[in-house]
C-alpha cells in the first residue's frame, strides 16, 4: 500500500515538472509572437508614412527656412538697408551666416517693373547646383521702401540643399 | 487544464493583435492629419500674411518719415497704402491677395505724458487698420492695426554759459530709441554735429516706464530763451519739440 502510494506520487511529480516545462516554453513562444506582431505594425507604419523630413517635403521646408531668414532680417531693419543701399556683398554674407551651411542660395532683387536691380549675382554655390537639383525652393518677399522713399521691390530667393 | 492553457496563449496573441491594430489606426490618423495640413499649403499663406503685416508696418514708417521731412503732405499715407495694395496684388500673382485699409491717420503734436505731471510729449505718429483677404484659400477679414510713432520729452536748462538739454526719445509701445548720434539731433535748425557740444545717455525709470535720456550740453550757448530741438530716428522719422530754457 505504502509502495503504491509512493509510486503514484513519483509519477505525479514527473508529470507536473513536464507540464511546467511545456508551459514555460509556450509562454516564450507567445511573447515572441506578440512582439513580432507589434514590431510588424510599427514597421508597416514607418514604411508607408512620409515623415516631415522626407524629400517629399524638402521644398516646403526650404521655403520656410528662407522666409524666416528674410523676415528676421526685415524685422531687424537690415534687409531694406542692404537692398536699397545696394550692399550686395553684405547681404550675401548675412544670408550665408543665417542659413545652414548645407543650403545654397541664389537671390535676385527686382523693381516694380520686374527689372533686375542687382547687377552682380548674390549667390552661394555653383549655378549647376540649381540647374541640376530636383528640389529648388523659391521664396518671394516684398519690401515697400526705405527711409522716406516708397519704392517697392521684390526679392526672389531660391534655395537648394547640398 | 489543457483547455485553460490554450485560452491563455490565445489571449496574449489576441492582446498583441489588438495593440497592433491600435498602433496602425493611430498611425493612420496621425499620418492623415499631417498630410492634410501639408497639402493645404498653410505655411505658404502664413508666410504671405507675415510679409504683408511687416510690409504694411514699413509703409507707415516710410510715410511718416516722408511727412515729417517737411510736415506738408498729410495725404502721403493714403497714397502709399494705395500703392502698397497694388504692389501686393502684383507681387503675389495667383494668390488673390487683397489689402484694404481704414482709419489711416498721420499727425504730429503734443500730449500729456500722464495725468499726474504737467510734462508733455511731442510726437509724430501714423496709424491705420488693415484687412487682408486671400481669396484662393477663402481667408477673409484678417484684421490688424499698424502704427508708427516717435515721441520726445524735452527739458532745457541754462547752466552758466552752457545749455543743458535732457531729452527722452521713445517709439511704439513706449520702447526707448537707442543708438542716436549727434547727427540725429538738431538744435534751432543747426545740426548738433556742427556745434561745440557733448552727447551722453543714461536710462531712467519713470512710473515703471524705462526711458533712455539723452543729455546734450551745448557750450557757450548764446541762443534765445526758447529752444527748438528736432530728432530723427534711424527710420528717418522726425519729431520736433520746443521748450523754454529755465
Amino acid at each position: 500500500m505504502y509502495h503504491t502510494c509512493w509510486q503514484t506520487n513519483y509519477v505525479e511529480r514527473v508529470l507536473m515538472s513536464k507540464t511546467k516545462e511545456t508551459k514555460g516554453q509556450m509562454r516564450l513562444v507567445e511573447a515572441i509572437l506578440a512582439s513580432f506582431i507589434i514590431i510588424l505594425a510599427i514597421t508597416f507604419l514607418n514604411v508607408f508614412a512620409f515623415t516631415p523630413l522626407s524629400p517629399k517635403y524638402e521644398t516646403s521646408d526650404l521655403e520656410r527656412i528662407g522666409t524666416n531668414v528674410l523676415h528676421d532680417m526685415d524685422e531687424k531693419g537690415l534687409l531694406c538697408r542692404f537692398v536699397y543701399n545696394e550692399e550686395w556683398t553684405t547681404l550675401k554674407i548675412a544670408l550665408m551666416v543665417s542659413l545652414p551651411p548645407e543650403i545654397y542660395f541664389d537671390l535676385n532683387v527686382y523693381d516694380a517693373n520686374f527689372s533686375r536691380v542687382n547687377d552682380a549675382p548674390i549667390r552661394y554655390g555653383d549655378l549647376e547646383v540649381f540647374e541640376n537639383s530636383s528640389y529648388v525652393a523659391s521664396v518671394t518677399y516684398l519690401v515697400p521702401g526705405y527711409q522716406a522713399d516708397y519704392d517697392p521691390q521684390v526679392i526672389l530667393l531660391q534655395l537648394v540643399r547640398e | 487544464m489543457r483547455n485553460v492553457k490554450h485560452k491563455k496563449g490565445q489571449f496574449i496573441v489576441l492582446a498583441a493583435l489588438i495593440v497592433a491594430v491600435m498602433i496602425v489606426s493611430i498611425g493612420t490618423i496621425m499620418y492623415g492629419t499631417i498630410m492634410y495640413f501639408r497639402h493645404e499649403r498653410w505655411q505658404e499663406y502664413l508666410m504671405i500674411i507675415d510679409n504683408v503685416e511687416l510690409g504694411s508696418q514699413r509703409v507707415l514708417e516710410i510715410s511718416l518719415a516722408d511727412y515729417t521731412s517737411n510736415f506738408n503732405n498729410s495725404q502721403i499715407l493714403v497714397d502709399n497704402l494705395h500703392k502698397w495694395r497694388t504692389s501686393l496684388t502684383n507681387g503675389y500673382p495667383g494668390f488673390g491677395v487683397a489689402l484694404t485699409y481704414s482709419g489711416a491717420t498721420i499727425s504730429n503734436g503734443t500730449r500729456p505724458i500722464n495725468s499726474v505731471t504737467s510734462d508733455t510729449m511731442h510726437f509724430s505718429s501714423a496709424n491705420a487698420t488693415l484687412n487682408i483677404d486671400i481669396t484662393t484659400v477663402g481667408l477673409t477679414g484678417y484684421k490688424f492695426v499698424a502704427s508708427a510713432f516717435l515721441g520726445v520729452i524735452l527739458n532745457a536748462t541754462d547752466d552758466g554759459n552752457d545749455l543743458v538739454i535732457s531729452i527722452a526719445v521713445e517709439k511704439e509701445d513706449s520702447e526707448p530709441v537707442t543708438h542716436l548720434s549727434k547727427d540725429s539731433f538738431s538744435i534751432n535748425d543747426q545740426s548738433l554735429a556742427n556745434m561745440s557740444s557733448t552727447l551722453t545717455h543714461f536710462f531712467e525709470t519713470d512710473n515703471d516706464v524705462l526711458r533712455i535720456i539723452y543729455r546734450i550740453v551745448v557750450r557757450n550757448y548764446p541762443g534765445p530763451s526758447n529752444v527748438h530741438v528736432a530728432v530723427v530716428d534711424p527710420r528717418g522719422i522726425k519729431v520736433v519739440a520746443d521748450s523754454d530754457v529755465t
